[in-house]
């Protein structure tokens, strides 16, 4: 349908590239070289990065508040790392599968779930969570339980770059899984499918009424959403050549959930400043003060949330240097 | 007979939950023509055009839509099947601009209506295509409202008070795009108007509402409309 072809033409031409949008990756570049002590933190921020945008695609762009998102980074995790442990040591392929899995839990979770809404929905998402949590504690010879399957080990990536204990490989291999990522969420949010997700946050009758199925596309960008959370905990269990209860903890919901509105949801890049903020501000502070740099970081987050509802990067746009929300 | 009505409803009994608000109305509405819809605040109009579209509860009567009945469909179904609606509120997406938008549900059919068109028949729209949904004035937003509701390609248009509340020059405006609407072949058009002058000017099918039920009915356009009735059933002190 050539009209079809046009409109879409008509809306992805709009979304050109700005130079800001560079900062993130240059950043993470110039970290490569910079701070080589520091890599496996970077990793680690890399994969959060990744978690909190697959999160972004439900809670900034559709609008859909959830609270067991681990579910989806932790069977993921559990996946890659199982492959790994029963003899599959390629990461290409286990990063896929991984992906997949945890997309087929997100169709039958979300089939389920989005028909709820509000509380109802926050409860069935942690449920779940803690469904899995369970299973993956009880199935001790599987999965090792309590004390979380160790023994991940990956072949080189692409057959020549051995994940070795200075984290290199690791740290670009995570930065690239999230770049093709972040190319994939990006033009999906900029395509009419991404700006029907926002139209269905501010009003879902109003898209009804426009003939648009709200169900059929909550689904697909919870599924979509939850393949993405899939691959950020592959990346994990891989890079770390671990997978623990951690990875599927109602902790981890709540802290992708906080480096979210920290940094600004339905913006693609709130995840890289929350995730960045947080951990770095975890690492340096909890080093100095291990008990108490949670509460300067809680009263932090009050204000934010507070005074400057679009977080970090909302406070960018109200200060008048641009950034129109999605 | 039926196959050549775009709107047919018998004993429409509507409301929200359990209050009902609709009682017992018909409405018949052949293809390609408009019917207005004519009363006082709070008689019912807006939750008959809802339930038309599926948003208020259907609690009793048949609603059939190009020959097919809609009971039971889904607001998104119905909007398949060619309806389009245009609500009091205009409901524009505030974080979408005017393009986004124009395009973010189009269902663009072969000879239907396309961006350009609908920009030749709204240009201020054309100016504004970059603005937000919340950048624009009253009378913009219905233009969107309107525009929007085309890029659907409907064949039945709920229009509820298009006017309302807006500047005359704008409001002249927008009766010049529903005389165009209505030469339009194939497209219906359910108007819901408070304006009876206005209202008149496009149609002498014309259903007056009161208190949930047909207080008038001319729909079928055999007669010009009894213009002394209608004021004294919908008219607004004041009025002209």
């Amino acid at each position: 349908m050539s009209a079809r072809a046009a409109a879409v033409g008509v809306l992805m031409r709009r979304r050109s590239w700005r130079w800001v949008e560079a900062l993130p990756w240059v950043a993470a570049i110039a970290g490569f070289f910079l701070l080589p002590n520091y890599l496996q933190l970077g990793t680690q921020i890399l994969v959060m990065i990744l978690f909190a945008l697959s999160l972004d695609l439900l809670l900034g762009y559709t609008g859909i508040v959830t609270l067991g998102h681990a579910a989806f980074f932790g069977l993921g995790a559990y996946t890659a790392g199982l492959l790994a442990t029963g003899g599959w040591h390629e990461p290409l392929s286990g990063l896929v599968a991984a992906a997949a899995v945890a997309a087929a839990l997100g169709l039958v979770a979300g089939f389920v779930i989005l028909r709820t809404s509000g509380l109802a929905l926050l409860m069935l998402g942690m449920a779940i969570t803690l469904l899995l949590y369970e299973v993956a504690n009880n199935l001790n010879g599987l999965t090792g339980g309590a004390d979380g399957l160790s023994g991940v080990e990956i072949a080189p990536l692409l057959g020549r770059f051995g994940f070795d204990m200075y984290g290199r490989t690791s740290y670009l291999y995570a930065l690239a899984v999230l770049f093709v990522a972040f190319l994939l969420v990006r033009a999906i949010v900029w395509a009419p499918f991404g700006r029907s997700l926002v139209g269905i946050r501010q009003n879902p009758a109003r898209m009804q009424a426009m003939g648009v199925s709200v169900f059929a596309r909550r689904l697909a960008v919870f599924v979509l959403s939850a393949g993405l959370a899939g691959l950020a905990g592959a990346v994990s269990a891989q890079t770390s050549q671990f997978a623990s209860l951690d990875n599927l903890s109602f902790d981890l919901s709540g802290t992708v959930l906080l480096m979210l509105v920290l940094g600004g949801p339905g913006r693609l890049y709130g995840g890289f400043i929350g995730a960045s903020v947080l951990m770095i501000a975890q690492d340096g502070l909890a080093k100095e003060n291990p008990v108490f740099w949670l509460f300067w970081l809680g009263l932090f987050v009050i204000l934010l949330v507070v005074f400057v509802p679009g977080g970090l990067l909302g406070l960018r746009a109200r200060l008048g240097l641009g950034g129109r929300d999605g | 007979m039926d196959e050549g009505l775009a709107l047919r409803c018998e004993g429409l009994c509507a409301g929200w939950g359990e209050t009902q608000v609709v009682s017992g109305v018909d409405l018949r509405l052949p293809a390609g023509e408009v019917l207005v819809v004519l009363g006082r605040n709070g008689v019912g109009k807006s939750t008959l055009l809802s339930c038309i579209m599926g948003r208020a509860a259907r609690h009793a009567g048949t609603l059939e839509v190009a020959g097919r009945s809609v009971v039971g469909l889904a607001p998104f179904a119905r909007a398949r099947l060619g309806v389009g609606y245009v609500p009091q509120e205009r409901e524009i997406f505030p974080s979408l601009s005017v393009r986004e938008n124009l395009l973010v549900a189009a269902r663009p059919q072969p000879g239907g209506w396309t961006l350009e068109q609908v920009l030749e028949l709204f240009p201020r729209l054309g100016e504004r295509l970059r603005n937000g949904g919340n950048q624009l004035s009253g009378g913009e937003q219905q233009m969107l409202a309107m525009g929007r509701a085309l890029m659907g390609n409907p064949r039945l248009l709920l229009l509820d008070e298009p006017m309302e509340g807006l500047a005359p020059v704008i409001v002249e405006m927008l009766v010049g795009v529903l005389r165009r609407l209505r030469a339009q072949a194939g497209l219906s058009i359910l108007l819901v108007e408070q304006h009876i002058g206005l209202a008149l000017e496009f149609s002498d099918r014309v259903v007056v509402l009161d208190r949930g039920q047909v207080a008038y009915d001319n729909q079928d356009g055999l007669v010009p409309p009894d213009r002394a009735r209608i004021e004294a059933l919908a008219g607004v002190s004041g009025e002209g």
